[in-house]
């Protein structure tokens, strides 16, 4: 898969919703849906996306074919930075990028006949003109299973399998490389889940094409996905090939949500990891690393310092601070609340020595890790903790990641408000 | 997927639009449905009303010597035929615009007809699709042969054919009632209802049944094209709003605001207060021009609404223009409430006129039933009163019983 | 949902028993067999699973057994609802009042729209509680304040004041069970209590459930479609497939080894996470041809013979249902050899003789 050029690189992008209040709409603050997340997509592969509602997976899937007008960030498709073109070039070379939605039912025109719905495309984009394009609709519908008759059918005629079926047609009229499928599956009654997985599937060997497929079902996103992206809260939390992510899941987040996923085995009732407490609002996210309300594992740094994306083992990034060499603890105990253990040694690529010595080296940079932990068991909300050590752990950060360093400030700048 | 169901039970041949579905539940509101055959009554009586009703013979013959017009003395003539276009016996030109569809709906009626012998094996939709390109084309040729019509200005010299019925030898034949909205008989004022005049006269001594015949073409105008006006403003701006947001949505709105903050009665009152002699143009204007707000307010929502459609986000992502998608795919879905909201606007704007005649600012000139009302309430004519209340009473409730059988029908929730 | 911890709970006492139910719907489109004959029962202290795919009649039936269908357009036309050696569906409205929300309580799939957004949650629980108990209002608050503890929510004294708007979908939840849980029923009925909510808060909701079973005795009946949640949570499991209950049983033996050729299919399309390794993600889903018929186009006989590859001319006639271990049924004219064919795994495998997954795409096309 590594082989593979890569096709659409998402680089640090941002989709900050304003909130506005009063008769000015004064702009009082905002919802952070998706903030500052990286990851790319390579030339026949799918990434999964998931999380759990809120975490901002759809809003990042729209932001980057811009149906939402990003923030902030760049969206290279191959090496064009797609959010610095102009309204023509982007009509243009949308032609290359489509998506695929959940609700079948308000993803078609009820207006228009199957066979406009799927033609108008082919007709505007000046593809095949006039029998051409029926002809084109036909063997579109016969692709994705449907009878080339359905042309003259409105969508209400159709079941939600069926009207998903229109919408993969849609989607593929254009011969497009890249697809979102925004939760494409989950509507859908199981049965029927399973053709349209497998329909989609097919149709990535037979137009060579790549797909983000973002979705709240786990089980789904791993029978399909070559590699996973986690999101939480609007960040991404661990991005793994498939197989990395499920058998040695290194976030704590991760863990849990693998955990929670019901099996239809009833032998396996399995001792679950519960998460507690509710996800926070992405309006007022925690300060420090953004899951550390819900961690089991949470220690010191996690509270006030930003985690940074890490590289524990090739292809496998984790936003965490257990795996930072800078921050990983060295109490056991903090590991022992772990869900999950991590099968491989923690190590750390590219630097200098293996993961025991990190931890010596970290510590003093973690004073004390067991001081955090007493909360969390309650913690519902965010209560930015604002001590001393929480600004020179700032300090020391802002110049380790320059990326990092202006999310940092605007922290310490919160911390401090609540403070005072 | 194929269901394989349908292998076993014969295939359906033809599938509903979205229109016929709407019209298929809407038949199942009956008295909704029986009243557009009462507004389609209302609005034939509205064509037809010269048939029933002027002082202007079909057929006339005054023998040589006779009478006091020499020009007219020794011919033959169908004078009723030429007074539908005369200008100056029918001083409006809604008279003349209902007089031109008495004879264009009936030619366009059989041209239909005639097209359908030949082309008998057409498909339900094939035939809808038709009838509304018939539609179109026959409403443009319409307009353009009126306008024609119009424009020449055809008048002729007053004659009084009743005073010519009494001459010895000369023979006419009038209409079932024979006189005319504006004929004045001085010497038959305030009357009661009596054979001659079924419902009596006013204090001109107008007969009362004719104006009331003619007053349908009033009201159904004035609604009609007062609704148009306003739904025309309210969905240009609504949509305006509702697609661009931001700056052009906050202006939009604040004019709403604005217009909403005047009560609009006493909006059109002080408007049609300016006016010194307010025809039914000026009324139907003022009520256009101060009623968009709702429609405006209505289009915008649903611009917002559709707007975040997954199947408008899929007309994005497809790169079509941006005007493809208001019109194409924004615009078509979000006229549905509009329809609803514009019939039961056509009878608030027939209210509005007679409130405006009531109040003695409506067209004191034009025969409506606003006017008519207003006279039988100075003179103390029971006759008059009854007569054009009743009539207002019934075009209102058959056009709200329209509109909430739209709205049903429309409304996914309330389906039967 | 009491498995192996709680067992003292659970007895022989049948609480809910449904015998050969009937609920149509008089609509346009004529006369619609939602639920056809079905029947079950619960025990004291155990959890049905009601599992089956949207249209299967899951709802129809649970809202049968409350008597909470809209009539007209809907009927119940035949069968008993046997609860506590009562008929349900020959009691008056008047009866039926006292049995809900008492005897029998009910929690919606809809967390958000089950609550009333213009009273405090407290406001909402305690009228449930003054309505069934016998209790006067400062009680009533306490008990209140009792019950949102035992749900789990943190601080209840304080958040019996909110609002509905104030809290979480998963805490809404937790207040819906609070107060379908306050009279103390003996029958719980759990309309998809869960589907609207995150995998996390998921977690959370059943192990609640299950942890408030163990300590009440009561019986469940869950409503779900997810078939990982039922292995979670339930005793016994019912399978539904177009208004008819087609596999019955414990939910070791239904789970391990199916007999219903629809169970099986339903099993087999799930993609599953395996974490023994030996995943590729070119394994194609196995998959159920065609899709769940209309109520107005259900087959005469086996309902789900148009779609089942064993089908042949017997399937035209009703199938019998089969008892194949005790308390173990399907309703199919093959089960035992379906039985046979299948291989006691549930991770997608098929069945040996290979014919199970045929290419559908393709057949439907031609078709």
């Amino acid at each position: 898969m590594s082989v593979a050029p890569t096709l659409l690189e998402v680089r640090n992008l941002k989709k900050h919703f304003p909130i506005k209040k009063g008769l000015f709409n004064r702009q009082v603050g905002s919802v952070k849906a998706v903030d500052g997340i990286s990851f790319e997509v390579n030339a026949n592969e799918t990434v999964g996306l998931v999380g759990e509602s809120g975490c901002g997976k759809t809003t990042a899937g729209r932001s980057l074919l811009r149906l939402l007008e990003p923030t902030d960030g760049e969206v290279l498709y191959k090496g064009q930075d797609i959010l610095k073109m102009g309204p023509a070039e982007m009509r243009s070379l949308r032609r290359n990028l489509q998506i695929i939605f959940q609700d079948p039912f308000s993803s078609l025109n009820p207006r228009m006949t199957i066979e406009s719905i799927i033609g108008e495309a082919i007709t505007f984009h000046k593809v095949a003109q006039g029998p051409e394009v029926r002809e084109m609709v036909e063997g579109l519908l016969e692709r994705v299973g449907l009878q080339p008759s359905y042309i003259t059918r409105y969508p209400h005629e159709f079941s939600g399998g069926q009207r998903q079926r229109v919408g993969i047609a849609r989607a593929l009229a254009l011969n497009p490389d890249f697809i979102v499928c925004d939760e494409a599956v989950s509507a859908l009654d199981v049965s029927v889940q399973a053709q349209v997985i497998n329909l989609l599937m097919d149709l990535q060997q037979e137009f060579n094409l790549s797909y983000l497929f973002i979705a709240h079902d786990l089980s789904v996103v791993q029978h399909i996905s070559d590699r996973i992206a986690v999101m939480y809260l609007g960040q991404i939390a661990e991005f793994a090939e498939c197989d990395e992510l499920y058998d040695n899941p290194l976030h704590p987040y991760t863990q849990a949500l693998l955990s929670a996923i019901p099996q239809p085995n009833p032998r396996r009732r399995a001792q679950r990891i519960i998460l507690k407490g509710d996800v926070p609002s992405p309006m007022n996210p925690p300060s420090g690393c953004r899951f550390h309300t819900r961690c089991p594992a949470c220690f010191a740094p996690c509270k006030t310092v930003e985690p940074r994306t890490v590289e524990p083992t090739p292809g496998h990034k984790v936003r965490c601070h257990l795996y930072d060499p800078e921050f990983a603890p060295n109490d056991p105990d903090i590991w022992a609340r772990l869900p999950r253990q991590p099968e491989a040694p923690v190590t750390v690529t590219g630097d200098e020595g293996d993961a025991p010595a990190k931890r010596d080296a970290s510590s003093d940079a973690a004073p004390d890790g067991t001081d955090g932990v007493a909360s969390t068991e309650a913690a519902e909300t965010a209560e930015p903790a604002a001590t001393s050590t929480v600004e020179e752990a700032g300090a020391e950060r802002s110049d380790v990641s320059s990326d990092n360093a202006s999310a940092e400030s605007a922290e310490a700048d919160s911390a401090a408000k609540s403070n005072a | 997927m194929t269901d394989s169901q349908t292998s076993s039970s014969p295939p359906r041949p033809e599938y509903k639009t979205y229109g016929q579905i709407v019209w298929g539940q809407f038949k199942k509101y009956r008295l909704s449905y029986y009243s557009v055959y009462g507004v389609l009554a209302l609005f034939v009586i509205a064509m037809v009303a010269p048939v029933l009703a002027m002082n202007v013979p079909f057929y006339m013959h005054i023998p040589e010597g006779v009478g006091p017009y020499t020009q007219l003395q020794g011919t033959t003539s169908f004078p009723w035929f030429a007074a539908l276009f005369d200008q100056n016996f029918f001083d409006s030109g809604v008279d003349i615009f209902f007089n031109f569809l008495l004879f264009y709906v009936p030619v366009s009626l059989v041209g239909w007809t005639l097209m359908m012998r030949f082309k008998k094996d057409l498909t339900d939709t094939a035939r809808s699709k038709a009838r509304l390109r018939f539609i179109g084309i026959a409403s443009l040729v319409g307009i353009v042969l009126f306008s024609v019509i119009y424009l020449m200005a055809f008048s002729q010299p007053y004659v009084d054919y009743a005073s010519l019925k009494e001459l010895e030898g000369a023979r006419l034949i009038f209409p079932l009632i024979e006189y005319s909205y504006r004929d004045v008989d001085l010497m038959a004022v305030s009357q009661g209802p009596s054979l001659e005049h079924f419902l009596g006269t006013d204090r001109q001594g107008r007969d009362v049944f004719t104006r009331l015949i003619y007053g349908t073409r009033i009201s159904l105008t004035i609604g009609v094209v007062a609704v148009s006006i306003y739904t025309a403003i309210g969905l240009v701006l609504g949509s305006l709003a509702g697609f661009f947001g931001g700056r052009v949505d906050n202006i939009i709105l604040r004019m709403i605001e604005i217009m909403m903050c005047f009560p609009v009665l006493f909006l059109i009152l002080t408007l049609a207060g300016f006016i010194e002699e307010p025809s039914i143009f000026h009324i139907m204007l003022i009520i256009g021009l101060t009623g968009w707000t709702g429609i405006a307010r209505l289009v915008r929502g649903e611009f917002l609404r559709l707007r975040n459609q997954d199947f408008v986000q899929a007309a994005i992502a497809l790169g079509f223009t941006r005007a493809r998608i208001i019109f194409r795919h924004v615009l078509p879905n979000a006229v549905q409430p509009v329809f609803v909201s514009a019939t039961f606007g056509v009878a608030g704007a027939i209210l509005i006129e007679a409130t405006l005649s009531f109040l003695g600012v409506g067209p004191a000139n034009a025969p409506s039933w606003g006017q008519i009302l207003t006279s039988g309430r100075n003179t103390q004519q029971m006759t008059l009163i009854l007569s054009s209340g009743f009539a207002i009473f019934v075009t209102i409730s058959l056009l709200n019983l329209i509109g909430e059988g739209l709205r049903d029908a429309t409304d996914p929730k309330l389906r039967k | 949902m009491a498995n192996d911890s709680s067992k003292t709970n659970t007895s022989d006492e049948v609480i809910l028993k449904v015998d050969g139910l009937k609920t149509y719907f008089y609509t346009d489109d004529g006369v619609l067999p939602s639920v056809d004959g079905v029947s079950f029962e619960i025990k004291r202290g155990r959890t049905l699973g009601l599992v089956g795919e949207s249209g299967s009649g899951k709802s129809v039936t649970s809202l049968s057994v409350l008597r909470l269908i809209p009539q007209p357009p809907g009927k119940i036309v035949d069968g008993q609802i046997l609860f506590g050696g009562q008929d349900l569906t020959k009691l008056t409205e008047a009866q039926m009042r006292k049995v809900r929300g008492n005897d029998i309580s009910m929690i919606f799939q809809e967390p958000m729209t089950s609550l009333n957004p213009v009273f405090t949650v407290g406001n909402q629980i305690i009228e449930a509680i003054l309505l069934h108990q016998d209790m006067d209002y400062a009680e009533a608050r306490e008990y209140a304040i009792d019950m949102l503890a035992k749900v789990g929510i943190p601080a209840p004294e304080q958040r019996i004041d909110e609002y509905p708007h104030q809290m979480s979908g998963g805490m809404k939840q937790r207040v819906m069970i609070a107060m379908a849980l306050s009279s103390k029923p003996k029958l719980l009925i759990a309309d998809e209590p869960t589907t609207a909510l995150d995998v996390t808060i998921q977690a959370q909701i059943l192990e609640l459930l299950k942890s408030l079973q163990g300590e009440a005795g009561m019986s469940i009946l869950f409503i779900t479609h997810d078939l990982g949640v039922v292995a979670e949570t339930c005793d016994d499991v019912a399978v539904m497939y177009a208004g008819r209950i087609v596999e019955y049983g414990d939910v070791y033996t239904v789970f391990e080894k199916p007999a219903h050729p629809y169970t099986i299919g339903l099993f087999n399309s799930l993609p599953t996470i395996d974490t023994t390794g030996a995943r590729g993600r070119e394994d194609r889903l196995y998959v159920i041809p065609g899709m769940v018929p209309r109520p107005q186009d259900f087959p005469s006989g086996c309902r789900f013979r148009t779609r089942c590859q064993f089908a042949t001319e017997k399937c035209a006639q009703l199938p019998p249902t089969v008892e194949l271990e005790p308390g173990h049924t399907a309703a199919c004219w093959y089960a035992e050899k379906v039985r046979a064919g299948t291989q006691p795994t549930t991770d997608g495998s098929v069945a040996a003789d290979g014919s199970v997954a045929p290419n559908e795409d393709a057949a439907e096309v031609a078709r």
